[in-house]
């Protein structure tokens, strides 16, 4: 199991539980990567906080 | 009137209004840009505390701030602050709200050591170093519990996306930040987000090389994509939004001349040189006051640059920058402490002596989200009497 303070490693394994991110079929790279940008969307609005 | 027009004509003259205004093109009437916060949801009725919490309290607010008064612009679309975010992972440390008193502290979450770091790998230190410096309770949660966190940030969108929903397509608003393109820089990132004022000002002093690569590899970074499509986009304004660019200076204020030459002035100069380039334009929330900078903007052609008077007085800044269009004029003081009577007096005084053939957005000069930065007495008073005005050129 990854380690979840790693970058990239942590994000790519929570990305595997956000399939509330709908997934293209077919093209599970682009899956991964749609849900990999909405995780770091909000590690930005968290840090952030706007 | 307005009551006559469809949702969507009604839109579409306000657009047209702030679209004159900002190209010095004679406006048919001053456009009225809110400049509303926090104070929609108090004016609701909700705290701040319970409505921050809450999408369906912030859409009642954006909603009841459209419906009471007659703004071309509403201004802010209720998601300032977004605790929705920050309480799924055990609360804010930056943010203290009770009430109706919202306490931002000086936070770091990023050390001095930690600018190499930065400069490097943006993403990953953003995600190894400030994420888990600001919230330690994110490393004691599972992977499926930061991804359910991670729905908050989906949510938190589609709240903002409602709401302009809400404001454009219900009530017909023409929201300034509802543009194509919205750009952060580098140095309000420390400023606001990573260091804080009291670290920065150190650090500026201590270490500006450090910052100052920061601020290239960031910007940098963030600048590439939108210019680029900016460049790549059709000549001249998006005449559905009534502005095409939106941007923000918040750390200028702890800034020389000469340091806002190293730390905005690159890459500011190629975003404002690209959209005068594409005869578009830009709205620049500058906080405080940026007078001190404004040989910088004096080469523009009119109808590129918008800048807030926050705390520079308008009259000055028109004389000092007549190129420049200006967003104010309605002092948070005399709309929170003053009469309706009063606040009529200095919406037609800017009339009388400011609207010249365009160039002025009528707004509050201050974000308004405390109780006593506005009543919402003199708020309709300006509104009614502002929708009611005809310039005659």
């Amino acid at each position: 199991m990854a380690d979840l303070t790693k970058f990239p490693e942590g994000i790519t394994e929570i990305a595997q539980y956000m399939d509330y991110i709908p997934a293209t079929e077919g093209d599970p790279e682009k899956t991964m990567n749609d849900r990999v940008d909405a995780f770091l969307n909000f590690v930005f609005h968290a840090v952030a906080e706007v | 009137m307005n009551e006559e027009k469809t949702p969507k004509e009604l839109h579409d003259y306000r657009v047209k209004l702030f679209r004159d205004a900002q190209n010095f093109n004679r406006p048919e009437r001053l456009p009225l840009n809110g400049n509303i916060w926090s104070w929609m949801f108090i004016d609701a009725g909700y705290t701040v505390e319970e409505a921050v919490k809450s999408s369906e309290k912030i859409q009642k607010s954006t909603e009841h701030i459209s419906k009471t008064y007659a703004l071309d612009s509403v201004g802010g679309e209720g998601t300032r602050n977004a605790t929705m975010i920050s309480n799924t992972l055990g609360g804010s440390p930056q943010y203290v709200i009770k009430g109706n008193n919202v306490c931002v502290t000086d936070f770091a979450c990023m050390d001095i050591d930690d600018y190499d770091a930065f400069a490097e790998n943006y993403m990953k230190s953003m995600y190894e170093i400030a994420f888990f410096k600001k919230y330690p309770k994110a490393k004691t949660m599972t992977a499926k519990e930061l991804a359910e966190a991670a729905k908050s940030a989906v949510d938190f969108t589609n709240t903002i996306f409602a709401d302009y929903s809400i404001l454009t397509d219900k009530y017909g608003t023409a929201e300034i930040s509802d543009c194509e393109w919205y750009l952060g820089f580098a140095f309000d990132e420390l400023f606001d987000i990573y260091r804080g004022i009291k670290n920065l000002s150190v650090d500026i002093r201590r270490c500006p090389a450090k910052v100052k690569a920061f601020v290239e590899a960031v910007d940098g970074a963030n600048f590439e994509a939108p210019l680029n499509a900016i460049n790549q986009s059709f000549n001249g304004p998006d005449m559905n939004r009534a502005t095409d660019v939106f941007t923000s200076f918040l750390g200028h204020t702890i800034l020389s001349s000469k340091q806002f030459e190293q730390y905005y002035w690159p890459y500011a100069k190629k975003l404002f040189d690209t959209v005068e380039k594409k005869n578009k334009s830009l709205i620049l929330v500058a906080e405080g006051a940026w007078g001190r900078f404004s040989d910088f903007f004096n080469d523009y052609k009119k109808g590129t640059i918008g800048i807030y008077a926050e705390d520079d007085d308008i009259y000055e800044m028109r004389r000092k920058c007549p190129n420049i269009t200006l967003l104010g004029g309605l002092n948070v003081n005399v709309m929170g402490k003053g009469s309706p009577e009063e606040c009529v007096n200095i919406t037609k005084k800017l009339y009388n002596e400011l609207s010249g053939d365009g160039g002025l957005i009528l707004s509050p000069n201050k974000m308004v989200s405390y109780p006593n930065d506005m009543k919402s007495e003199n708020l309709k008073a300006v509104a009614d009497y502002n929708a009611t005005c005809k310039i005659n050129y």
